[in-house]
């Protein structure tokens, strides 16, 4: 899964620990997950989406080999 | 790994110490040649009433070692399970990786020890196997941690 909280955390001009002060994680996990090493929960996808005022798809995506098959 | 089964977070540094604690008086014991018995730790241990001997009426047993394990045992428990300052889901999950990891690791060296090691040697290996996944959970759970700490520095 791909993600651009790093880009739109500083469009915000917010620092990975404000961040992570607004969301109760650390600061290790705010990095973790712009560096693609940690996939966040369903719930913290949410939060972080919420505090940035984004849609949740407009911040994370799917890589094409992780999409699901076409339902059609 | 639920948060309401790990140790407040202040517990930690105590956890460091009886750890360094353990080690220092394992080290001290080895250095001895395992024969460290302070006498102020004997103690006087009468035969139970299963025994048939008539002609012990008591032993003395030195409980240097037995001091050692339990700091050993509490000092690594408190170390690796107590909170992080922010004990997040990130954390949690690699609380649960270390763990298995650490069963892993600790159950294929075991298996290795039954196959090439027999009779005494064998019961040291099964002595120290009685702390090798805290061990084994500890080490990799803390070099995890740090190896995200290192990589923050270069961050703002």
């Amino acid at each position: 899964m791909k993600n651009n909280l790093r880009s739109e955390r500083l469009a915000l001009q917010w620092t990975q620990a404000q961040l992570a002060d607004s969301l109760g994680v650390s600061r290790q996990t705010v990095h973790s997950i712009e560096t693609g090493k940690y996939i966040p929960s369903a719930l913290l996808a949410l939060k972080i989406a919420c505090l940035l005022r984004k849609r949740v798809e407009e911040v994370f995506r799917l890589d094409p080999d992780e999409e699901p098959p076409s339902m059609s | 790994m639920s948060s309401r089964l790990l140790f407040p977070h202040r517990l930690k540094s105590l956890g460091l110490m009886l750890t360094l604690l353990a080690v220092a008086g394992w080290i001290l014991n080895v250095t001895m040649n395992y024969n460290l018995a302070p006498g102020f730790l004997d103690i006087r241990i009468s035969p139970g009433p299963e025994s048939d001997s008539q002609l012990v009426s008591h032993y003395t047993v030195n409980l240097y070692n037995t001091l050692v394990g339990i700091l050993a045992i509490v000092g690594l428990m408190l170390l690796g399970f107590s909170k992080e300052l922010r004990e997040d889901e990130m954390i949690r999950q690699i609380r649960m990786e270390s763990l298995l990891w650490a069963i892993y690791v600790n159950y294929a060296l075991l298996l290795a020890a039954m196959i090439f090691v027999y009779a005494d040697s064998f019961l040291e290996v099964m002595l120290y196997n009685l702390f090798t996944v805290l061990i084994f959970y500890n080490l990799r759970y803390h070099f995890i941690l740090y190896r995200q700490n290192r990589s923050l520095r270069h961050e703002k």
